[in-house]
């Protein structure tokens, strides 16, 4: 019962109590504790997502729906992968955090606030370019599935703030020699 | 990651520690934050705010302004 209460579940964050506690005190050693590689798992995330949201551009249905899976499960693989290559920082709450994290994860989401902003400015031209090309033209706007570009977008406003903060943090310094 | 980048704030924390035979660890559990933070404080790398300067000048024993200054403190041999 205690152990329940203990564990509690952010419903707001998305994340429990033990999840970031443990996250934060991870003293094992992981390749993400490195800027360069935190970086290559941002970039491979954007190119998963562009390529998402251009799935709609592939016109074999098999092959559209293998892509379509393949593409997701990735998507939400690099999703948990960058929460937890940024200590969970960028989802927890104030209270799990001090207040040189709540500073960094602040400023995080606003510059994730700032990357949406541009990232919806793209999505809208993007879809006015296609009814502008197409429709009326060839009637593929008709034909046209939405899904994928807004699952992709939902996808980037859960992924932008560890994005950020993983793109941002430099390199931890090993955990010997912070603790020591 | 600074609070403020253009004004550094100088610290005795590692020297006061160190003297002390604590580790960070310790000093963070004593201060309520993340070992990170005492290591990021050590390094100048982020300046702390006021409560959490008077935390640890309190844990550390020493006035608040021999261990935090916006200048530079002289190398004592």
């Amino acid at each position: 019962m205690t152990e329940k209460k203990d564990n509690k579940f952010y419903w707001f964050s998305g994340v429990t109590k033990q999840e970031v506690v443990e996250s934060l005190n991870d003293s094992r050693p992981s390749i993400f504790r490195n800027q360069f590689n935190r970086r290559a798992l941002v970039l491979f995330t954007v190119v998963c997502l562009i390529c998402f949201s251009l799935i709609f551009c592939i016109l074999q249905p098999k092959l559209k729906s293998y892509a379509e899976i393949i593409l997701l499960a990735m998507i939400l693989l690099l999703y948990f992968q960058l929460r937890k290559s940024v200590r969970n920082v960028a989802d927890a709450p104030d209270e799990l955090l001090d207040e040189r994290q709540i500073a960094i994860r602040n400023t995080g989401y606003l510059h994730a606030y700032r990357w949406l902003s541009v990232l919806m400015m793209c999505h809208a031209i993007g879809l006015i370019a296609i009814f502008e090309l197409f429709l009326g033209n060839f009637n593929l706007a008709e034909n046209f599935k939405y899904s994928q570009p807004i699952i992709a977008f939902c996808m980037w406003v859960a992924c932008l703030p560890s994005m950020v903060l993983a793109w941002q943090l430099p390199t931890e310094h090993s955990i010997s020699e912070d603790s020591k | 990651m600074s609070r403020n980048e253009e004004i550094p704030v100088y610290n005795r924390i590692a020297e006061q520690r160190e003297l002390l035979g604590m580790s960070r660890q310790q000093l963070a559990e004593s201060v309520g934050v993340h070992y990170q933070t005492i290591g990021y404080l050590e390094r100048g790398e982020y300046s702390p705010s006021l409560v959490l300067a008077m935390r640890i000048s309190e844990v550390l024993g020493k006035d608040i302004q021999n261990l935090f200054s916006i200048q530079p403190f002289a190398k004592v041999k």
